[in-house]
């Protein structure tokens, strides 16, 4: 039984990518030029399996682009409510296809591992871990608290909110922070049992490498950037 | 002599230890950290969304954060006040959203905020009230080189405006001026502040009540 391929990157690639990113957008202000770049990103994704992601991605991609082709067909008011927003979004939209490649395609122990890889020390490693662990919890910790409100009629809806935002987020905010408080402390205990927080070094169940995939990815990255920039110099585009 | 000495010493090392405890790092306080970064994080995005419904609110996000996230600092503080807690919070924080965004200016005001508020509230040993509120002042400035690139960034922003229209970039630079950008330091020092007394407020009515602080 032969697994289908699928691109796996090294998370430090992706995130090279993201932060060099930034040296065309705001280096070139023909912003045609970023189209190769965010099609780049997406056929990684593409390629990393990320179909919905992608989908998502290109709808919000055309909307934005369309308010901006259609811009005389829309009252004033509407676009200058907008304008920051949309501006905001229009510049970051590339950025954030790079954003979605490292937060989709990269697991929490290729991070924990990267991170000692680069001698992070633990003060830093474990607290990111915990972090991603509780992104869930606090979600789940949210519908029950909710729930329980529901039923003494102080629900989370859209009249509290409105009619009292304080105290609204008072009931949801106590018992949170109360709830996620206890169960850190049995985190703690549960993972110092195992062994968190000892004097030996820990061990990796999975590692990442740089492997060929990286360079012609990076490559190809690199290669972009010096071409436009190339073109910029020559005066094609400004 | 003799018991009362023997009791005095033991009483002397307990101290001693926990004085030592006190000030390294644990492993009950990174997870501690972890749990708060996660809250953190959370809330600031929720923030963003529901004021991302009102767009020139936008600007704002940072003063409506800071007004809410300030029991969450203030209860950090109070929970793993030790040296180096503001710091990792900072920059979980910094690092996570800038991988998001991505926007250069987000990995720069995050991290030199995220430092100047670990010093100051360190000045404090994390308990003095108003230490705490200053740090938190500047603590609540680390997201400003998303929505402040209308300033930091000015001329692409400008640039890539023009796209709806060179009246609607017109409008955008009148509203994007220099008293906008001191309304917008203003109102987050406000929110900030507001924030902290809240915190201490809640703090006070539940969570030292409960023993939990």
């Amino acid at each position: 039984m032969q697994k289908k391929q699928k691109l796996q990157l090294h998370p430090g690639t992706k995130l090279i990518m993201l932060l060099l990113l930034n040296v065309p957008i705001f280096g070139i202000t023909d912003k045609n030029i970023i189209l190769p770049f965010v099609v780049f990103a997406l056929i990684l994704l593409i390629l990393s399996r990320e179909y919905k992601v992608v989908f998502k991605y290109i709808v919000l991609y055309a909307v934005i682009t369309s308010i901006g082709v259609f811009s005389e067909y829309i009252p004033d008011i509407i676009i200058d409510l907008t304008s920051t927003l949309l501006v905001s979004l229009k510049m970051f939209l590339p950025l954030i296809a790079y954003g979605l490649l490292v937060a989709r395609t990269t697991t929490i122990s290729e991070v924990s591992y990267m991170l000692d890889q680069l001698r992070m020390p633990d003060g830093v490693i474990i607290p990111f871990l915990v972090m991603f662990r509780f992104f869930p919890t606090i979600h789940e910790e949210r519908k029950m608290i909710s729930n329980a409100m529901k039923l003494r009629g102080i629900g989370i809806d859209f009249k509290n909110v409105v009619s009292q935002p304080l105290k609204t987020a008072e009931f949801i905010y106590v018992p949170m922070l109360f709830t996620l408080l206890n169960i850190g402390t049995e985190l703690t205990n549960a993972s110092l049992t195992r062994g968190l927080g000892g004097t030996q070094k820990r061990s990796y169940l999975s590692t990442v490498h740089m492997t060929w995939q990286d360079a012609v990815v990076l490559a190809v990255f690199f290669a972009m950037i010096v071409f436009f920039f190339y073109l910029k110099m020559s005066g094609g585009i400004v | 002599m003799g018991k009362a000495g023997k009791e005095q010493n033991m009483e002397n090392r307990k101290m001693k230890e926990s004085c030592k405890m006190n000030k390294k790092l644990e492993v009950k306080d990174l997870i501690a950290m972890g749990i708060f970064s996660a809250i953190y994080i959370v809330v600031f995005l929720a923030v963003i969304m529901v004021s991302g419904l009102v767009p020139v609110v936008y600007l704002f996000s940072g003063a409506i954060g800071a007004v809410v996230l300030g029991t969450v600092y203030m209860l950090y503080l109070s929970k793993v006040g030790k040296r180096f807690s503001v710091l990792i919070l900072g920059v979980i924080f910094t690092t996570l959203l800038g991988a998001q965004v991505g926007v250069w200016t987000m990995f720069v005001t995050g991290y030199s905020m995220a430092i100047l508020a670990e010093l100051i509230a360190s000045k404090g040993k994390y308990k003095s009230f108003t230490l705490n509120m200053v740090s938190f002042i500047f603590f609540s400035f680390m997201p400003f080189g998303v929505y402040g690139a209308f300033w930091l960034l000015r001329d692409t922003m400008l640039e890539s405006a023009k796209v709806y229209g060179e009246a609607h970039a017109q409008r955008l630079s009148e509203l994007t001026t220099t008293p906008m950008l001191f309304a917008l330091i203003a109102a987050t020092i406000a929110g900030a502040i507001i924030g902290a007394y809240i915190g201490k407020k809640l703090l006070k009515r539940h969570f030292k009540k409960s023993g939990i602080v």
